[in-house]
């Protein structure tokens, strides 16, 4: 039965996906910006050449036709070469994948943690001290944009006292560390970006769990449950937490892309060697194949995310069961 | 007071405190519960039935809400040092270990709502081994298995080795308040109060588990507290009764007496539209509805709380709170009986 319901969501995964890749071809293609723009201005190629170079990347046929072209590779894996160095996408991708799934994997369970724990911490002093000075520290975070943030924090901690590397992931003499150093010295370097975009994201989830913890805590089962001895831990973390944890996993799924998109501007200040400058990169100088390329795995690991939550419900909420 | 009582509820006072409004829910409430004993305590919606029943084990929200008066519970079991609980003292309450204590072990109590009662992600069996785990922390795992599954075979249910494992939503509404009350009985309380127990369940179920209640209650030899607004179901299941009108109890008597003589005009008013053969095609009595505010001081204080809904009023209701007569052994807060 679940081989069939799981076989159907798939199903249901690809056509999705399709459509998702289309959307995106259609809107870099029509938005305004051509790769051809930086040949255009440059007087020492000549028109023929131009014509050449547009011929050659299939950029003079029209969109569908492109498409299509583009689908029928991807079908096979193979997203094509970047326009700009002529380096395979995929090769791109995976060199800066590691470096992104790092810091996001790290910042993300900061995230959940942190957030579960606030707003744990939040729901059962609700309305005191505690609560409203985690509210205000959350909210601190959310409001403050990142690259502001992360600013004032290398001028801080990199400038001022000197504490901490400003950008990028290792450090120039990298090569000559041993192990420990290392390991030491990528601490070092993730340290702000990974503690900026946690403190940033906090607030949501920290909120999500308060409001749901509350409205568990106020449920009649909870009363039962004290009725029948159970101190205020018991039911905090067995009987309320497992059914906020349901609540959790949805985001925890709808959070999952953010393994790999990483932010744009955030990675760009930083000079983190990640997917978010790669993607800036490759909008700035329009190079389709490969803002495909990042989209497309971004989308699928959004459809993945949600997959994932769907199966794991069923393991949490004994209520769901496909039929 | 005498020697076998195990519950002394002595002019209790419940009041919320919301929006900055003070409501008094119950007031002057006197009940004292002997040991076997099963009473009823009957009202209308809203009257502070539950509220009542969430103040024997202080689970009104703790924020809101100011008690006055006095609770006290004797322990009959010989679990415990001391044998006496002082769970409201003027505005102190017992500390929060040991009303731990208390709650499922002396004293249980069944909820109106069996849907909501239990945790929807948890099986039912664990929620029955954690009431007894609660108490019984020198139990080991197989001891609290089989305590659990002969509690669901007292509460007649069906291969309990299978429920065990169920899930609430993979039950009846009957059912789950047959769960609900093999968790209450589980440490053989001194105390078992049952809020409306039937209420939410189909008419055809509703004798068959107030029996069980009652055979349960009397083969543990608990005493039994039935919270209801339906008079006609407990004439068989009580020995005592006590009427409960917008937080003052109005009148209270053994069973039998109460429904052969009532006394308060609410209560005569109540019995009337006992349904039976007899009243085939009649229409049934009415009251005008006239709510009072329970936080208008002037008006629960002063005057006779059932005033504007009274058909015997005399001129003394308007202006002074009725006291409590006493005939034989039934005792109504009613002027026309001074």
């Amino acid at each position: 039965m679940m081989v069939k319901i799981i076989f159907k969501k798939m199903l249901y995964l690809i056509i999705t996906f399709i459509g998702i890749s289309f959307v995106t071809f259609l809107i870099i293609s029509i938005s305004p910006g051509k790769p051809q723009d930086m040949l255009e201005f440059s007087s020492k190629i000549s028109y023929e050449a131009k014509q050449k170079i547009l011929k050659l990347y299939g950029l003079d046929r029209p969109i569908h036709i492109r498409y299509i072209k583009w689908f029928l590779r991807f079908v096979r894996l193979d997203f094509g070469n970047s326009l700009k160095d002529e380096k395979p996408v995929i090769e791109k991708i995976l060199q800066r994948l590691p470096a992104t799934l790092m810091l996001n994997t790290l910042s993300l369970s900061i995230i959940f943690f942190g957030g579960c724990l606030l707003g744990v911490l939040s729901s059962i002093y609700k309305n005191k001290f505690l609560d409203k000075f985690i509210s205000f520290i959350v909210f601190l975070g959310y409001s403050m944009p990142k690259y502001w943030l992360a600013i004032l924090c290398m001028i801080f901690f990199g400038i001022k006292l000197k504490v901490l590397p400003i950008s990028g992931l290792r450090s120039v003499n990298f090569d000559y560390l041993t192990f420990f150093e290392k390991v030491l010295d990528i601490a070092k370097h993730l340290l702000l970006p990974v503690l900026i975009s946690a403190f940033g994201g906090l607030a949501g989830l920290t909120r999500y769990v308060r409001a749901s913890m509350i409205e568990q805590l106020n449920s009649e089962y909870v009363r039962f449950a004290l009725s029948k001895g159970c101190d205020t831990k018991k039911i905090v973390f067995y009987h309320s937490f497992k059914n906020v944890l349901i609540a959790v996993v949805t985001i925890l799924g709808l959070s999952l892309p953010d393994l790999i998109g990483g932010g744009f501007i955030f990675e760009t200040i930083f000079a983190y060697p990640g997917m978010g400058r790669l993607g800036y990169e490759a909008v700035v100088s329009r190079d389709y194949p490969l803002i495909m390329g990042i989209s497309v795995i971004t989308a699928f690991l959004t459809l993945l995310g949600n997959f994932l939550a769907d199966i794991i419900y069923v393991y949490i909420d004994p209520r769901i069961k496909y039929k | 007071m005498t020697e076998n009582t195990i519950l002394k509820i002595e002019n209790l006072n419940v009041s919320f405190k919301l929006n900055k409004k003070i409501f008094y829910i119950l007031r002057d409430i006197n009940i004292n519960i002997h040991k076997k004993e099963k009473i009823a305590i009957v009202g209308e919606s809203g009257c502070g039935k539950t509220t009542l029943a969430n103040t024997i084990l202080l689970l009104n929200d703790e924020v809101i809400t100011d008690y006055s008066g006095n609770l006290e519970f004797f322990s009959t079991k010989g679990c415990c040092k001391k044998n006496k609980y002082e769970l409201i003292k003027q505005h102190k309450f017992l500390s929060k270990d040991e009303i731990k204590h208390i709650r499922g072990n002396h004293i249980s109590i069944i909820f109106q709502d069996p849907f909501n009662a239990l945790n929807p992600v948890v099986a039912v069996g664990k929620q029955i081994d954690e009431v007894i785990l609660n108490h019984h922390k020198e139990y080991n795992k197989k001891e609290v298995y089989n305590s659990t599954i002969k509690l669901l075979e007292m509460v007649n249910l069906k291969e309990p080795e299978l429920v065990y494992k169920k899930y609430p939503h993979q039950l009846s509404g009957g059912q789950i308040q047959r769960i609900c009350i093999a968790i209450a009985i589980a440490n053989k309380p001194e105390i078992i109060i049952a809020d409306e127990p039937t209420t939410a369940l189909d008419a055809d179920l509703k004798d068959s588990i107030l029996k069980m209640l009652k055979d349960l209650v009397d083969k543990e030899t608990s005493a039994l507290v039935l919270i209801t607004h339906d008079i006609s179901i407990i004439k068989n299941y009580v020995d005592y009764i006590f009427i409960l009108y917008l937080g003052e109890i109005i009148e209270a008597g053994k069973t039998i007496q109460v429904f052969e003589n009532p006394l308060h005009p609410y209560t005569q008013f109540l019995l009337s539209c006992y349904v039976d053969a007899t009243k085939k095609g009649k229409k049934l009595p009415t009251l005008p509805y006239d709510p009072i505010n329970l936080y208008d001081k002037n008006f629960i204080f002063k005057k006779c709380i059932f005033l504007n809904r009274c058909s015997k009023k005399i001129k003394k209701c308007e202006t002074l709170k009725p006291e409590v007569f006493k005939i034989e052994s039934q005792k109504v807060k009613c002027w026309l009986y001074e």
